[in-house]
């Protein structure tokens, strides 16, 4: 028991030898926090007037600045469009660390605007544009992509559905990476999942898991058992799987067969948002060591417990994650599932 | 030297303007004189914003919905907005007010500038960005709207001193307006040097007021608020619980000045500063939504209080003014036709209704109408003839149609062979004479017309007898027939192998688009000769 504990502060102090790509979909996530004032004059709606206002990275980009602040030096490539929020999006991963090999294109920056009066969340504004890119834009992520993966060990994928995923850019990945030898892991949007051929690594919520499982299984039983879906997405897609399920941990599902359940350590979560991508990048962070799929999973499940335990999207750094291991040694360890 | 000096004489509307005492001028006239006027508008400038979008889901994280935005424009709002009316409505806009800072306000000073309104702005010191007014949309239906206050506090001390920017002006200014939205640009030391400069050029001073200023405010020439603002105004001096007349006298005495209270659909009440107060109700009119109205009338009185309007007629113009603006849906402005139309009523009514008939006319007809050019190249290329005819206007129609064909319509070329029925007087009370009435065309249809050949038939019911017989005839000799009619059409729609049917029931109003649908088969068709007919075409020559 003590044993994984010492190994896994070995891990974290070593993250810092790791080098990750990640390739997806960035974002900016931004918060307009208002006062309700009152009923506008020439319509009967309501009137907010903006206190506060912040922006955050999202998709990917919250990907890449939890590996940074993992203390894994982070390279990151996708699109952004030519306006302010990009100026944006790269002077928060300048600040988070990362290395951001952005291409400009023509549709507008993908932004997530959500507006609160008080603590009420009124609605959400998304603008984005989700067509697939130009030819000439794709050879341009091509050769960016090319670039980087050369000096990484690992290589991320975080796919929002933001149409820069395509089939043929994942080939070229895939591609690619086997060439150098190196491991992907990928967390993405159900239907797009298809486009891939040769990952390591998925880390599907429980409603992707289904879906995704309904999609490659289409006449099979959606209501199975979810040790039974991980198991049976981990056959097929001939890839190791993370199956995350809130507040009742994770599963684990090897392409050895081998698969077994780790109890989430949070019982109380604040706020969920963004652990999904806490659990990525630590195990990206993890398995760029050469560590087994089980550790990388145990120090994810702790990486999870800190981020739920903060309100927003949080990003855990290294020394956080160490502390909570040198605490608390009784963390649950994975049990074996036949 | 005030305008609503002799105002009870106005009252009883007789009406003494400075452009010609005891001489009633109507508030038409006003809308032509109001160009030219020359005004300096400043206060708080803002962007007003538009996002439009759909709502297809709920957010996965909060059952909250997401609005997919489609579309986003943005508009100078506020003071900007007065200056913009202004210069829509043909008067010369100075605007004293702030921008440059982030690329938006930069855009925002450009647009201004395109419209010729001459703008002192000034680069901040600090980081600046105006403030902002959201308007968010989902599929037209508005959801909410946000506000934005400026970057920073107080920034009028920024600019250049006011006395400075009119120094070298060339036009002559008569009024200046201030838009007061407690944005922050408008402060004490503002409205004092608007109060030397009115003093010194004896200008009239408008103030779209704000009720939390009213502590700042001297006397001016005319205050205007909404009904909320007076209320508000009224509870700042200890009466809360006013009417808005209560208000508004009350308010008028302690200003010293004439007031005006826009009531929304309620239209607006004038409290000159003496005398009692006068009601103004609104035009009816299908509300779109009241955004820029307030401008609009802030405009719309400077401008027709610079031309010498009375306060009255002002107030009455600005009204209709502001049931234009609230009959479009966003912000829109008020243009000087749009006014105009509203005084000449059955005009404009007859004007719009010939031209929703040509509306209809888009949706309806377009395939008959590019099928008779067709048929009509077709017999020209096989060097054939086209025959009209009609009664009466519709006679005038069939001789319009040969005449462009055998004369020249666009382009310099040869005649094309084409012959009116309708034409030859001596002929046609001949054949009546002696054959009867219904025979007037088959006569000439039988004399004439061979296989092959088209004929063009005009006739508003469809129903005219001698028409139809020459349609039948027409027919039998095997000649292609084309009727123009229109929404009962009669006989025609049996009789016509292609049939333009103008969706009206109102003979000069099918008779206008007859002459629009003959004007395009010529034109079209002129242009299709020229290009594949050996027509010898000659330089134009004038």
């Amino acid at each position: 028991m003590e044993l994984i504990a010492d190994r896994s502060v070995e891990l974290i102090q070593h993250f810092s030898h790791a080098n990750v790509l990640v390739i997806g979909d960035v974002m900016l996530d931004c918060y307009l926090r208002c006062r309700a004032i009152g009923i506008a004059d020439e319509a009967p709606v309501p009137l907010l007037e903006i206190a506060e206002q912040s922006n955050t990275l999202g998709g990917a980009a919250n990907v890449a600045r939890n590996l940074a602040r993992l203390g894994v030096p982070t390279q990151l490539v996708g699109v952004v469009g030519n306006d302010i929020y990009a100026t944006e999006v790269t002077s928060l991963l300048k600040e988070s660390g990362v290395k951001f090999c952005s291409l400009p294109t023509n549709r507008p920056t993908t932004r997530k605007t959500r507006v609160l009066a008080g603590e009420h969340y009124y609605l959400r504004l998304d603008e984005e544009q989700s067509l697939g890119l130009s030819p000439d834009e794709n050879n341009s992520l091509e050769v960016l992509i090319k670039n980087q993966m050369q000096k990484a060990k690992l290589v991320v994928i975080s796919d929002y559905d933001k149409g820069l995923l395509s089939s043929a850019l994942a080939q070229f990945i895939e591609k690619l990476a086997r060439q150098l030898n190196l491991r992907v892991l990928a967390d993405l949007k159900p239907p797009n999942a298809l486009h891939w051929k040769d990952l390591d690594l998925i880390t599907p919520n429980l409603t992707e898991a289904r879906l995704l499982h309904s999609l490659v299984q289409p006449c099979n039983d959606l209501y199975r058992e979810d040790a039974k879906i991980a198991r049976s997405l981990s056959e097929i897609l001939r890839c190791d799987v993370v199956l995350k399920m809130d507040r009742q941990g994770m599963i684990i599902a090897t392409t050895s067969g081998n698969i077994s359940q780790l109890e989430a350590i949070c019982h109380s979560p604040r706020d969920t948002t963004g652990a999904g991508d806490t659990v990525l990048s630590t195990l990206a962070a993890t398995l760029a060591q050469g560590a087994s799929l089980e550790e990388a999973a145990w120090l994810a499940n702790v990486a999870a417990s800190i981020s739920v335990s903060q309100k927003g999207t949080y990003a855990v750094s290294a020394k956080e994650l160490v502390e909570a291991v040198i605490r608390s040694p009784g963390f649950p360890h994975p049990i074996k599932l036949t | 030297m005030r305008y609503w000096q002799g105002y009870n004489e106005i009252i009883l509307l007789v009406v003494a303007t400075s452009l010609g005492a005891g001489k009633e001028m109507l508030p038409s006239e006003f809308v032509n004189h109001c160009k030219g006027q020359c005004i300096l508008v400043t206060g708080d400038t803002h962007i007003d914003r538009e996002i439009y979008g759909e709502v297809h889901r709920l957010a996965p994280e909060s059952p909250v919905p997401i609005l997919q935005i489609s579309s986003k424009r943005y508009i100078p709002g506020g003071a900007a907005n007065v200056a913009r009316n202004i210069s829509l409505l043909g008067g010369t806009a100075l605007l004293y007010g702030f921008f440059e800072g982030d690329d938006t306000s930069h855009e925002i000073l450009q647009t201004l500038q395109q419209d010729g309104i001459q703008v002192m702005s000034s680069p901040p010191s600090a980081p600046f960005r105006l403030p902002e007014r959201r308007r968010i949309f989902a599929a037209n239906h508005q959801l909410i709207q946000i506000l934005q206050r400026p970057s920073i506090d107080n920034y009028a001390d920024c600019l250049p001193s006011l006395s400075e920017f009119v120094a070298n002006l060339q036009t002559p200014l008569k009024t200046v307006v201030v838009y007061d939205q407690g944005y922050g640009f408008v402060t004490q030391s503002l409205l004092a040097s608007v109060e030397a400069l009115a003093k010194e050029r004896q200008l009239t001073v408008i103030i779209d007021a704000n009720p939390e200023h009213l502590a700042w405010y001297p006397q001016a020439n005319l205050y205007t608020f909404n009904a909320k603002e007076i209320l508000t105004a009224a509870a700042r001096f200890g009466k809360s619980d006013s009417s808005l007349e209560e208000a508004g006298l009350m308010i008028r005495d302690q200003l010293h000045s004439d007031v005006i209270v826009t009531q929304g659909d309620e239209g607006m009440t004038l409290f000159p500063a003496l005398g009692p107060s006068v009601r103004i109700p609104a035009d009816p009119v299908l509300l779109a939504d009241r955004a820029g109205a307030g401008e609009s009338v802030t405009a719309v009185l400077a401008l027709s209080l610079s031309a010498g309007a009375s306060l009255k007629e002002a107030a009455v113009l600005a009204n209709k003014a502001a049931a234009i603006v609230v009959s479009k849906p966003g912000i829109d402005y008020v243009r000087p036709e749009e006014l105009l139309n509203l005084f000449y009523p059955q005009i404009s009514r007859l004007l719009l209704e010939s031209v929703a008939v040509k509306q209809r006319l888009i949706s309806e007809q377009l395939p008959s109408i590019e099928n008779v050019v067709t048929a009509i190249i077709q017999i020209y290329r096989n060097n054939k003839t086209v025959y009209a005819f009609g009664n009466g206007g519709s006679a005038a129609d069939a001789n319009h149609f040969i005449t462009e064909l055998v004369g020249r319509f666009l382009i310099e070329r040869k005649g094309l062979p084409a012959f009116s029925f309708s034409t030859n007087e001596i002929l046609m009370t001949s054949i009546a004479n002696d054959f009867g009435y219904e025979n007037t065309f088959t006569r000439q249809v039988d004399t004439f017309v061979k296989e092959g050949d088209l004929v063009v038939a005009f006739s508003t019911s469809g129903k005219s007898e001698n028409v139809l017989r020459a349609l039948q005839l027409s027919r039998e000799k095997g000649a292609t027939t084309v009727g123009f009619t229109g929404f009962s059409a009669g006989s025609f729609p049996g009789i016509c192998d292609i049939c333009i049917r103008v969706p009206s029931e109102n003979a000069p109003r099918i008779q206008e688009s007859h002459l629009a649908v003959v004007h395009i088969i010529c034109e079209l068709l002129e242009k299709e000769l020229a290009r594949s007919l050996p027509l010898k075409l000659k330089e134009h020559r004038e």
